[in-house]
């Protein structure tokens, strides 16, 4: 059946543009699972090509960006087909005064960021695996960072897509003005899909003047209750950070690290604030954060190379990278419950290692990482604490042999018959990243 | 063919009637002419159609029992909140149940740590605002309607506001829905956090114009009341020039939280109610709003009234109390209601550009509006490139309906021919689903049609809306001369 199916998509790519060489395909792998062939589209009809033709032979297909956030999601059930999207590169609308961009797919964000960079503009966007991630792999993963308090997420900055369907048609949902109600806001569909809803051929942002240097108000405290108490009163207060941190102190060394800061005590939590925009704006929020540690704990200011690393390094925390062989999750509920959420992760008991935690506290998503030995502990443990706060939890990342063994997704969500219904309609074959979502929606 | 051939038949009315009365009682079920035709308009005042019944479910299992009722006897359900929707999206030219959210009107719940409300979709838009300001906190999107409009309808038509530069449309500020499905089914969806995983259907039912279910409880996220706020008129000779000003406004990075045009008819229509003490010889006045701390904002406000004079504005004021500031504000909100001074009747758009395209489009609106001897007023989201002209007109006068759809119709082919888009905040309703393909190809809305059959398999919610159908809206029109102008529109 594959041999067929790497014949038919040779004819649509051309062999320049097919790999079927084994190691290569083995580059491509998802959690160990290798795929039969891989595909590199030049157009959003020949990924619609592709989608029909393994449709028509039953075959499964994982879309593929640069494969950073391919750690997300069960191990494929099956590989038959990997699309790769980076032919499918570069900016294909920017008029700078619109504040809006256009670019393919397999864009990768830095390239982005360098040209908006060039008319001091950017996408408010700092996400896991920023570096080398493409534009199209950050919809399809729904990739937010620590800035996203102040500017919103990648939902907030789409404003319009081109995807290839699965059924074979390239639509567009959106447009390229940054307010839009003509018709169903069909762009929902594929944002944090994993590619289940089709190939995603071209994204529409709208986008922000670049807000220049930034700095680092970097408090240590004794305690999480220390950490949530001036988290609470930042959230209070009319200071208006960027980003608001709060990591353990196992976070908080590894962060530090990264930045060439040493941090100021071993044991201490750390409550970190990104101020951005006016020097006056920042000028305040360093003064008013130093009244607001007060006696709470220590302050420090940093600016220049070691903040930029630093708000890299807290970007990047649940990047696998940082936590090679470990379990990662990623827990969201109420804002102000995140440290009930961090209590749920590091009082699972017994631990064989450390259990990591970075909350971005000021929009309620936490990041735990821990030993994959620790892994079903912490998730039953984290679990039961985001049901009670309201909220969920699931895992990002995890050694593949170990993925069956835990609850990646949590209890299932409200709508779910919706989801699966939704499913059928846009993958009537069900041959998109099978194995991939939750509660067998493929 | 005909609007009569689509119009739906209720096969026992009677029935039907007693199964609803059977779930709300009968003085909550309207069946009585003089009853329905209170129903027969919403704020798209050109469009009229009364209802078969009208009914009025108090909780999310009324809703339960009426959606089951109209489910067995097969008869279409349309869902309304305030009646103030600008697209015709609350009438029903093809008869049906039209069910009234107005009287779940609850704020369930307030949660200022967790920045979020529960709200019903009957809520009045700035309640929510009201009730939780006193702690400092507010509900983003405000369209100049907020003291009137619900929370519902701002769910179903994706709503903005004139704080939308900022704080973004309704879709940013919706974090979950209850919603009750054509099957009678009750789901819960979001709400559990940020980046929830599974599909987000929250976003996918925020702007469907009540065509997939009937939305029965709100989580809305609220936001901390900013320390300062400076309101300023930068007050222009020419559009032109205040056009250049809010593009370097933007361009400057101070993120303005409102940028506003309002041109010289909409002075002169606005100026002897409000008494703002805006000159009636300005060719533009921009009404401009930056927020943040106390610290930054004079420093911002210098920076937009340095670019304002480098586009030759005539005049900087500033607002200096808080009285002033609403009254600079009531210049704005309050202009539409003042367009009765105009002329009897008005038709309005709702079109959006790429913000670069505003001063050329601006030109192309009012040379149509000239060549067909009509007049255009316009008051408008500057900063987000979302134009309202508004066409002033008297729908006794022989023709002028006419001229007046036509002239409509080419400044949004105008719009879209520049990359814009049909509707910024106010929905297609029935007033624009003929223009859809404009710029959906048959794919394209093949896809939103896979959508709608997912949640409403046999379209009941809500038909004849969104999606093109076989009559047109000048049809539509054309059945019954429009009401006269009243204080009852806003944008």
């Amino acid at each position: 059946m594959t041999g067929d199916l790497a014949d038919r998509a040779r004819e649509i790519v051309g062999a320049a543009h097919l790999i079927t060489d084994q190691a290569a395909l083995a580059s491509l792998a998802v959690d160990g699972v290798r795929p039969a062939v891989a595909a590199h589209p030049g157009s959003g009809e020949e990924a619609a090509r592709l989608m029909t033709a393994a449709g028509e032979r039953g075959a499964a297909v994982l879309p593929r960006g640069a494969g950073v956030h391919q750690h997300l999601g069960g191990v494929p059930a099956r590989a038959d087909l990997v699309i790769d999207t980076r032919r499918l590169s570069g900016i294909t609308d920017y008029v700078p005064a619109d504040y809006v961009v256009a670019a393919r797919a397999g864009t990768p964000l830095r390239d982005l960021q360098a040209e908006l960079g060039r008319h001091t503009q950017w996408l408010p966007l700092d996400p896991p695996g920023g570096g080398a991630a493409t534009i199209g792999g950050l919809i399809a993963a729904n990739r937010n960072g620590p800035r996203r308090l102040l500017y919103g997420s990648i939902r907030d900055m789409l404003i319009g897509i081109r995807v290839a369907l699965p059924t074979g048609e390239v639509i567009k949902a959106g447009g390229k003005v940054v307010k839009n109600v003509a018709g169903y806001d069909l762009t929902k569909m594929f944002i944090g899909s994993l590619g289940s809803a089709g190939v995603i051929v071209e994204a529409t942002f709208k986008i922000s003047p670049f807000p220049g240097d930034g700095q680092t108000i970097l408090v240590t405290v004794p305690t999480r209750a220390a950490a949530h108490e001036l988290t609470t009163a930042i959230m209070r207060s009319y200071l208006l950070p960027a980003a608001l941190e709060a990591a353990d102190p196992h976070a908080l060394r590894h962060v530090t690290k990264a930045a060439g800061v040493t941090a100021p005590d071993p044991n201490a939590w750390g409550v970190l604030v990104l101020a951005e925009g006016l020097a006056e704006s920042r000028v305040r929020h360093v003064d008013e954060m130093r009244a607001l540690a007060g006696s709470r704990g220590r302050i420090e200011v940093l600016e220049g190379a070691a903040h930029t690393a630093l708000w890299r390094a807290v970007a990047e925390f649940p990047s696998p990278d940082a936590h090679p062989a470990g379990v990662i999750f990623r827990a969201g509920g109420p804002i102000a419950r995140w440290a009930d959420l961090a209590s749920g992760a590091q009082e699972a008991g017994a631990p064989a290692g450390p259990v990591g935690v970075l909350a971005h506290a000021g929009t309620g998503v936490l990041y735990a990482a821990c030993a994959a030995a620790d892994g079903p502990s912490v998730a039953a443990s984290l679990g039961a604490a985001a049901s009670a706060a309201g909220g969920y939890a699931v895992v990002e990342a995890a050694p593949p042999a170990l993925k069956p063994h835990l609850p990646l997704w949590g209890p299932p969500p409200g709508g779910l018959e919706l989801m699966r219904r939704l499913r059928e309609k846009f993958d009537p074959r069900g041959i998109m990243v099978p194995g991939r979502l939750g509660w067998g929606l493929s | 063919m005909q609007l009569a051939d689509l119009r739906h038949r209720i096969e026992d009315r009677t029935a039907l009637t007693r199964a609803l009365q059977e779930v709300l009682g009968s003085d909550r079920v309207f069946t009585h002419p003089a009853d329905l035709i209170a129903y027969e308009y919403d704020g798209a005042q050109v469009l009229t159609a009364i209802p078969d019944l009208v009914v009025l479910p108090g909780s999310t299992e009324e809703v339960v029992g009426v959606v089951n009722a109209a489910r067995r006897h097969r008869v279409p359900l349309i869902p309304r909140g305030a009646g103030t929707g600008l697209s015709g999206g609350a009438i029903t030219p093809i008869g049906g149940i039209l069910v009234s959210l107005a009287r779940m009107k609850r704020i369930l719940h307030v949660d200022l740590d967790n920045r979020c409300a529960v709200v019903q979709p009957g809520v009045i838009n700035l309640d929510v605002t009201k009730a939780v300001e006193g702690s400092g906190y507010f509900y983003a999107p405000d369209p100049s309607s907020q003291s009137a409009c619900s929370i519902g309808g701002n769910v179903a038509n994706n709503s903005g506001g004139v704080h939308t530069l900022a704080f973004g449309v309704t879709t940013n500020h919706v974090l979950g829905l209850t919603l009750v499905l054509p099957d009678g089914s009750v789901e819960r969806l979001g709400g559990r956090g940020a980046d929830e995983p599974g599909l987000d259907l929250t976003g996918l039912v925020v702007g469907s114009e009540g065509t997939l279910g009937i939305v029965t409880e709100v989580t809305v996220r609220l936001m901390r009341r900013r320390e300062g706020v400076r309101t300023m008129l930068g007050i222009f000779g020419t559009i032109a020039e205040a056009s250049q000003a809010v593009a370097d406004i933007i361009a400057s990075g101070i993120a303005p939280t409102a940028l506003e045009m309002i041109d010289q008819l909409t002075v002169e229509a606005v100026e002897p109610v409000v008494h703002a003490g805006l000159p009636l010889d300005a060719g533009a006045i921009l009404l401009i709003e930056v927020e943040g701390v106390c610290d930054a904002i004079d420093r911002s406000a210098g920076i937009v009234d340095e670019v304002c004079r480098k586009n030759q504005v005539r005049e900087v004021r500033i607002a200096r109390t808080e009285e002033e500031r609403h009254l600079y504000w009531a210049s704005r909100k309050g202009a539409f209601g003042a367009m009765g001074r105009l002329a009897p009747n008005y038709y309005l758009n709702d079109a959006v550009v790429p913000r670069s395209q505003l001063p050329a489009i601006m030109r192309q609106v009012m040379e149509i509006a000239r060549r067909h001897g009509l007049r255009v007023v316009n008051v408008f989201h500057a900063g987000d490139g979302n134009l309202h002209p508004l066409i002033p007109y008297d729908a006794a006068a022989p023709g002028e309906s006419d001229r007046v759809l036509k002239a409509s119709e080419e400044m949004l082919a105008a719009c879209v021919a520049v990359g814009g888009t049909l509707s910024g905040e106010h929905g297609i309703g029935i007033e624009k689903n003929n223009y859809m393909p404009w710029i959906f190809s048959a794919s394209d809305l093949d896809a939103q049609r896979r959508l709608k059959a997912a949640f409403d398999p046999e379209d009941l919610m809500n038909p004849f809306k969104v999606f093109p159908t076989p009559v047109s809206c000048g049809e539509l029109m054309a059945r019954r001369a429009p009401r006269l102008a009243a204080s009852g529109l806003w944008i």
